[in-house]
């Protein structure tokens, strides 16, 4: 039988998963046994599963686990694909981090509390965010300290505060550090009004110059109670400053970048016609649309039933996406934060824990529209890699060619040398089907552009 | 009487190991007291509306301030 146990999946001795013939299993082992019982039994487990906040599971009965430590073995549902805190955009890291909130606070009520605060505990499952780690949960001692404030600050408060005071594209410090962004670095890296608001004094500046002057004392927080009343008040001065983060007028180069295209109404509706029809023949039950913006193109496939994931490297355009999907009910869509001529790699211990972008899963299809021009000219990218790259991803293609008649190409070439000779239709097309067969090409109405269909070959 | 304390004290060990993160020392003494300070303040809060709920100048006590709908979308 095919045994792996999960790669990140080794700091807490409650438990841990594993694959078995390629499901996913959590081994509950037998010190998390009291807890686990409490969390089933108090009515906390039915009461965040209702409110969609934890990830049901079922129990596998007669599974004795991979050791001697095994309670029980269960199976949680399936997450669709797995997601990190450096691809999100702002507004769901805000919902990633409300949401531990309130499972923090609901747990309380229930006798319970979790050990942990950490944003890879969250994922994206059917356009919310939801608590994966079932076994994050312990009972409640009556006046102990929360061991996980630190950890919420660093994975949730402080990379919420740089983006809002700072700038939006600071969470991708959490890439470096896999504990959540250092306080101190925070501290130094906000401005300086933020001393004047007192949350932010509190959570962030007097917390980072705390960790410094208790470092080598060790023993200063040993007997330190706090009454669950006041524990129950931090956490709501916590979710009324997460809040109230937002993002002030910053703006990117894409963001807005629908109202300032050069599509007609004409040619925008074309090319929905062209991608609608190329999906109805393809059928995919996945797709990963590829510099997505905000949305626009996937949701025509997200009206079909498709599961999509959302890539742009623009993170006001994929807020911008994950709030208008939220907004109208859209559940099969994920936007993510992607450069995709550096994509997310592989880090964490033994460069393991987090998995590099193109070996999460195998989309159906691909949706590469408006794109082309960015990969070869702005990132000198040839022909020949960007096609090689994008047959690692999916069979499937549907991709716009934008030659350099095009009014946005113009724009790209207009402050630099044209070294590029080789781009041009004819090139594109002999590069491309050295991986693929063209299956059918359209030239969308009142535009300068191309969208072909190609099969992996 | 001998065996509620044995279990008492087992118990508590068996919470403490489960905790597994390291939850800083800084961290905990901030928490303590940031944790008051706040605490004591929705007390003045809490007993302010029972004054004027008396005094028949606030109709009823305001429900907890950080439950809103909408926040985890159902």
């Amino acid at each position: 039988m095919q045994i792996e146990i999960q790669k990140s999946s080794f700091r807490d001795p409650s438990g841990f998963l594993f694959y078995e013939e390629g499901k996913l299993l959590r081994q509950v082992n037998i010190c998390y046994q009291k807890d686990y019982e409490k969390l089933m039994e108090s009515g906390l487990y039915d009461k965040l599963c209702q409110e969609k906040l934890l990830i049901p599971h079922t129990v596998i009965k007669n599974h004795t686990g991979l050791d001697g430590n095994c309670y029980t073995v269960i199976q949680p549902e399936e997450i669709r694909f797995i997601s990190y805190p450096y691809e999100w955009a702002f507004s769901q890291l805000k919902d990633a981090a409300l949401a531990t909130l309130e499972i923090q606070k609901i747990s309380l009520q229930f006798g319970m509390i979790l050990k942990d605060a950490s944003a890879y505990n969250i994922q994206f499952h059917n356009g919310k965010a939801i608590f994966i780690d079932t076994l994050s949960f312990e009972i409640y001692q009556e006046g102990k300290p929360w061991d996980a404030y630190k950890q919420f600050c660093q994975h949730f408060f402080a990379p919420m505060a740089l983006m809002s005071y700072t700038d939006i594209r600071l969470n991708q410090l959490l890439k470096i550090y896999m504990d959540g962004i250092p306080l101190d670095l925070a501290s130094r890296l906000l401005p300086f009004k933020t001393k004047f608001s007192f949350s932010m004094l509190m959570h962030l500046h007097l917390h980072a110059k705390s960790q410094i002057k208790y470092e080598n004392k060790g023993s200063a927080g040993k007997n330190i109670k706090i009454k669950r009343a006041n524990l129950v008040a931090l956490i709501d001065s916590l979710i009324n400053t997460v809040r109230n983060f937002k993002l002030k007028n910053q703006h990117t180069e894409w963001g807005e970048y629908y109202s300032f295209t050069n599509y007609s109404d004409q040619s925008f509706a074309h090319k929905k016609e062209i991608i609608e029809k190329h999906l109805k023949e393809i059928n995919p039950g996945s797709l990963w649309d590829l510099g997505a913006n905000n949305g626009e193109f996937t949701r025509i496939a997200g009206e079909r039933g498709i599961n999509c994931i959302a890539f742009d490297i623009d993170p006001l355009a994929v807020d911008a996406n994950y709030n208008y999907n939220k907004k109208q009910h859209i559940n099969n869509i994920l936007p993510l934060v992607m450069d995709l001529t550096n994509p997310s790699p592989a880090i964490g211990w033994n460069n393991k824990e987090r998995v590099n972008f193109r070996k999460r899963s195998h989309p159906d299809a691909l949706l590469a529209l408006a794109l082309i021009h960015h990969l070869a000219i702005s990132n000198n990218l040839p022909f020949d890699r960007i096609s090689k790259f994008l047959s690692k991803l999916s069979s499937n293609l549907i991709i716009e060619f934008v030659p350099k008649s095009d009014s946005q190409v113009k724009k790209l070439l207009e402050s630099r040398k044209d070294v590029f000779d080789n781009y041009n239709e004819e090139t594109f097309v002999k590069e491309f089907e050295f991986f693929y067969t063209i299956i059918a090409k359209e030239k969308v109405v009142d535009s300068e552009r191309t969208v072909f269909w190609m099969k992996r070959k | 009487m001998d065996s509620i304390l044995l279990s008492t004290f087992f118990m508590s060990i068996i919470v403490h190991i489960l905790a597994y993160i390291d939850p800083g020392t800084g961290s905990i003494v901030l928490q303590a007291l940031v944790a008051s300070v706040v605490g004591a303040a929705i007390a003045v809060k809490l007993f302010w509306h029972r004054i004027l709920k008396f005094l028949g100048i606030r109709k009823s006590i305001d429900p907890d301030p950080s439950v809103k709908q909408g926040d985890h979308e159902k």
